[in-house]
């Protein structure tokens, strides 16, 4: 049983639009376990860092003042298989194009406005975590319903 | 509208009221964090602050910020059930209100919670109302209380553990700048504003979205 770690940033569209609870009862009902959660405000640092991959994009100006529109919410959040499940219930970047059922599916209409971000890869997963959390910010404790969240991989089942 | 950003114009700043919550572990190990999130945001509040933590004894202590003469009281009352069951009275009175807080302590310090504060027009009041009776036996349907839990003074009386009731929230503003202080520090505040924001608030919104 490998348990991975992703990283969901709640951006700015979903903050203004009033949808924080919606996007937050998804991961807690899929059955992720969060281990840290907060609003910041993103700065230049952390958006750099975390966008480096499109940082010559003519479009870079345009994330970073969308990103910086509105405080964001973080959320560090652990699970089996995390990072799959994550890709797959936030749906493709596109929104409009995005299966029905999924969060950009669902509440979303745009590339740029597409609720969420979603680490994509276990290895993102740990350093995205890692970039946005202190270790002091993210608690691991026991979830009571747990061990029928993943009856299949727990020994003592 | 100045790029992303709202400018909202109002003539009175009481729709920056604020309401200190605290979503309890019971609320946490139950998944309903974004659920509780999502009325309020329905309501029309603003999330100005939010990170979870897993409370130390003295923010307890602080937070709940009871005296003697509250411990006796509370212990007072406790002796009178216990006369009335005919059990045996081992303390004094102020051991048993104490009692009260060394419960609420245990309980809240035992897992992660998750503190917010909530911004709007009479925060503290609307969200006392949306939060329900401090009792979940006998808080209101369509309450957070009401519709999530179940639980009652007697039940926790006798399994000796506080009364588990999902959420707390501040009595009113002047409260819930006191307790916010407890929770949060001045930089994890942020000021912004919401398109929801406009349509409540502004002056100028009624007539604004012809085009």
């Amino acid at each position: 049983m490998k348990e991975e770690k992703i990283l969901v940033i709640i951006k700015p569209d979903a903050i203004m639009r009033g949808l924080i609870g919606e996007v937050f009862t998804r991961f807690e009902k899929k059955g992720f376990k969060v281990i840290g959660t907060k609003m910041i405000e993103l700065g230049d640092i952390l958006l750099d860092e975390h966008y480096s991959h499109l940082k010559d994009k003519p479009f870079f100006a345009g994330i970073k003042k969308f990103m910086t529109a509105s405080p964001v919410m973080l959320i560090a959040a652990t699970g089996v298989n995390a990072s799959s499940a994550g890709r797959l219930i936030a749906g493709q970047t596109a929104a409009h194009e995005a299966d029905a059922g999924t969060i950009r599916g669902d509440l979303a209409m745009s590339i740029q406005s597409n609720i969420v971000h979603v680490s994509d890869t276990t290895e993102n997963g740990e350093i995205e975590v890692a970039r946005f959390f202190n270790e002091d910010e993210l608690h691991s404790y026991k979830r009571a319903d747990e061990i029928m969240i993943y009856s299949d991989v727990h020994d003592e089942f | 509208m100045e790029g992303f950003c709202y400018d909202i114009d109002m003539a009175s700043n009481v729709s920056k009221n604020i309401s200190l919550v605290l979503i309890k572990p019971d609320g946490v190990q139950r998944s309903l964090v974004g659920n509780m999130i999502n009325r309020f945001e329905q309501r029309g509040l603003k999330i100005v602050a939010l990170k979870m933590m897993v409370p130390t004894v003295s923010q307890c202590k602080e937070h709940y910020n009871k005296d003697d003469n509250w411990f006796i009281e509370k212990g007072e009352g406790i002796i009178n059930n216990l006369k009335k069951d005919n059990q045996e009275i081992k303390r004094e009175a102020i051991e048993y209100g104490k009692d009260i807080i060394r419960n609420i302590v245990q309980y809240m310090t035992g897992g992660p919670i998750v503190a917010i504060v909530l911004e709007g027009h009479a925060a503290a009041e609307v969200v006392s109302a949306m939060v329900g009776s401090t009792e979940p036996l006998s808080a209101d349907i369509g309450t957070i209380r009401g519709d999530f839990t179940i639980d009652s003074y007697y039940l926790s009386t006798v399994d000796k553990r506080a009364v588990r009731n999902l959420i707390h929230c501040s009595e009113n503003n002047q409260e819930s700048l006191r307790e916010q202080k407890i929770w949060f520090t001045e930089l994890e505040i942020i000021d912004y504003s919401t398109a929801q924001e406009r349509i409540l608030y502004d002056v100028s919104a009624d007539g604004h979205w012809k085009i």
